[in-house]
C-alpha cells in the first residue's frame, strides 16, 4: 500500500474519490427530480391560467406516452384538485390552487439551491482528489522512465 | 492493519463498529420521521386556510377517496402525535448510543496507547 499525502494511503484516496463520485451521482439524480417537479408545477400553473382565460376546449392524454387523447368537457370548471402534500389533495378555486403551487415551487427551488451548493462542494473536493491522483500517477510514470 | 491488532482491541473495534452502525440506522429512521413530520405540518397548514366544507381526497392505491377537512385533520394530528413520540424516543436512544460510543472510543484509544506507546496519532474517531 503506497502512502499518499498527509498520511493517507493511495487506496484510501481512491476509495474516497469513488465514494464522492457515487455521492455526486446521487445528488445529480435528486437535482434532476427536483427540476422535473418544478417543471411539472409550472405546467400545472399554465393549465390553470388557461382555464382562467375561459378556454374550455381541451384535450387530455389518456395514456402516459400520449398515444391517445380525448376531449374533456364538464370537468373544467372554476375548481381544480391540487396536491397538498403526502397523499392528500384538495378541491380549491383556481387562485388558491396557484397559491398552493407557488408555495410548493418555492420550497422545491430552495431545496434545489441547497442541493446545488452541496453538489458544488462535493465536485470541488472530488476534483482536488483527482488532481492529487493525477500527480501521483505522473510522478510514478516519471520514476519508471528514469529507471 | 487490523489483522496486526491484538484480539482484545479487535473485539472492541468490532463492538464500536456495531454501535456506529446502530447509530447510523437510528439517525436514518429519525430523519425519515422528521421529514414526515415536516410534511404533515405543511399539509395541516394548507388545510387550515381551507373552508370547513372543503372537499379533500386521499390517495388509496390508484383511487382518490373523498374525505372531509375535519377527518383529515384528525388523521394527520393523530399521526403527528405518534411520530413526535417516536422522535423523542429516538432522541433519547441517540444520546445513549453517542455516550456509549464516546466511552468505547476512549477505551480503545487507551488500549491503543498501551500497545503502541510510540504511535503518536494512533486512535479512532466516532
Amino acid at each position: 500500500m503506497s502512502q499518499g499525502q498527509g498520511g493517507i494511503t493511495l487506496d484510501e484516496l481512491i476509495a474516497q474519490a469513488d465514494y464522492l463520485k457515487r455521492y455526486i451521482d446521487s445528488l445529480q439524480r435528486t437535482q434532476l427530480e427536483l427540476l422535473e417537479s418544478i417543471n411539472s408545477i409550472d405546467s400545472a400553473k399554465q393549465a390553470i391560467e388557461t382555464m382562467k382565460s375561459g378556454n374550455k376546449e381541451m384535450l387530455v392524454f389518456i395514456d402516459r406516452k400520449g398515444y391517445l387523447l380525448a376531449k374533456v368537457g364538464g370537468i373544467i370548471g372554476d375548481k381544480v384538485t391540487v396536491h397538498l402534500g403526502l397523499s392528500y389533495y384538495a378541491e380549491v378555486d383556481l387562485d388558491s390552487a396557484i397559491k398552493i403551487l407557488d408555495k410548493r415551487k418555492d420550497e422545491i427551488s430552495k431545496a434545489a439551491q441547497d442541493l446545488n451548493n452541496e453538489l458544488q462542494k462535493a465536485a470541488s473536493t472530488y476534483n482536488q482528489i483527482v488532481d492529487i491522483l493525477n500527480q501521483i500517477q505522473q510522478a510514478a510514470a516519471r520514476r519508471q522512465q528514469g529507471e | 492493519m487490523a489483522e496486526k491488532l491484538p484480539p482484545e482491541v479487535q473485539a472492541q473495534l468490532a463492538k464500536f463498529q456495531q454501535l456506529k452502525d446502530q447509530l447510523d440506522r437510528l439517525l436514518l429512521e429519525k430523519s425519515t420521521i422528521e421529514n414526515e413530520l415536516r410534511e404533515i405540518n405543511k399539509v395541516l397548514e394548507e388545510l387550515s386556510v381551507l373552508n370547513a366544507d372543503a372537499t379533500i381526497y386521499k390517495i388509496v392505491g390508484n383511487l382518490l377517496v373523498k374525505s372531509d377537512k375535519t377527518s383529515v385533520e384528525k388523521e394527520l394530528n393523530d399521526r403527528k402525535e405518534l411520530l413526535e413520540l417516536r422522535s423523542r424516543t429516538y432522541q433519547k436512544q441517540e444520546s445513549i448510543l453517542r455516550k456509549q460510543l464516546e466511552d468505547l472510543q476512549a477505551k480503545i484509544n487507551d488500549m491503543l496507547s498501551k500497545y503502541y506507546p510510540q504511535g503518536g496519532q494512533t486512535g479512532i474517531k466516532a
